[in-house]
């Protein structure tokens, strides 16, 4: 259910913009979902097709990218990429880190048909 | 064929609204703390112990955000805590936005603190701020030690960790100090109180550290 009501915002937000523009249809559009922002792509995807039909972007090809988790450790203040979701730092296994990527949740850009 | 550049977040709306409860709430001086944790945690009973410790002593209310229903709500009614009901419609977090409808039916200036319910989920709620103070989480003994490692955002997003249900410690297999050392692992900063709002152990601390957000 998390994903139907970001893909309605999303929906909402990229609709406003194409009619701006002028656009008869939206075709494609590119988002950037982090690791940890608690939205799955593959749910997404979906919630997009859900909630699409009878608008400019029913159709619309989803590009997701995936933003991978990027942690900076408050030790050792080495920024390094982890592989998994527990909040280590991968360097020196210090415990205080802050996200520096991995939340994203963005829109990035979109094609338009005018 | 054109592109257009958006480079926008998802839940900048969300947090545009979430910017305009927070100056609303604090231009009225109302300390808003939003509770989260698992169907079943103990949020609301954490509620009916903080009304009852509390007694009249400081003046507050409750937003209580809920799929369906106003089963929670009617609860802290009859303890004669002013309560307004969300009811998301399927949702499973309450957002800026309806805590925005929310706050429109209540009197802010006859309050001076603001619990939100939110929806009972480890997931969603931690990722939409909704415009307050403090964030504080409910985790029940009975859920297991191994919650901050699957559901790791909460606990990094929250001030506070409320570990409830801490009578029923004896009688169960939960390692504590597994589950501790899991909590400072994903979020060294958390600060743990155990607390059982049936038998009250905690209850001090627990009001002790409501009193101190309220300055």
């Amino acid at each position: 259910m998390h994903e139907l009501s970001i893909a309605s915002r999303i929906l909402d937000a990229i609709v406003t913009g194409a009619e701006a523009e002028g656009a008869l249809r939206i075709t494609r559009l590119r988002v950037q979902v982090g690791r940890v922002s608690g939205v799955s792509p593959e749910a997404l995807a979906f919630a997009m097709q859900v909630v699409s039909p009878g608008t400019r972007a029913e159709g619309l090809e989803l590009d997701i990218e995936t933003v991978e988790l990027v942690l900076r450790c408050r030790g050792c203040s080495e920024q390094s990429p982890a592989e998994s979701l527990l909040f280590t730092c991968p360097a020196c296994g210090g415990q205080a880190v802050d996200i520096v990527r991995g939340r994203e949740l963005r829109l990035v850009d979109m094609d338009i048909d005018t | 064929m054109k592109t257009i550049r958006l480079e926008s977040g998802i839940l900048d709306e969300n947090d545009r609204i979430a910017d305009e409860n927070e100056r609303t709430l604090r231009s009225r001086g109302v300390v808003t703390v939003n509770l989260m944790g698992s169907p079943g945690a103990g949020k609301t009973s954490l509620l009916e112990m903080t009304a009852v410790k509390l007694g009249g002593s400081v003046r507050w209310a409750v937003i209580e955000g809920d799929i369906e229903g106003s089963l929670d709500a009617r609860r802290l009614e009859r303890l004669g805590v002013p309560v307004v009901q969300i009811n998301t419609s399927g949702a499973c977090h309450l957002d800026a936005h309806m805590v925005r409808e929310g706050l429109r039916c209540l009197d802010l200036d006859s309050i001076e603190l603001l619990f939100v319910e939110n929806v009972g989920n480890l997931v969603c709620p931690a990722e939409f701020r909704i415009g307050e103070s403090r964030k504080v989480m409910v985790l029940s003994t009975t859920e297991g030690e191994d919650k901050p490692r699957k559901y790791p955002l909460m606990f990094r997003e929250s001030d506070l960790m409320v570990l409830s249900k801490a009578d029923l410690l004896p009688h169960l297999d939960l390692d504590l100090d597994a589950l501790l050392s899991a909590v400072s692992a994903v979020s060294p900063d958390l600060s743990v109180m155990q607390v059982s709002s049936r038998s009250g152990e905690g209850a001090g601390q627990w009001i002790g550290w409501l009193r101190e957000c309220l300055g």
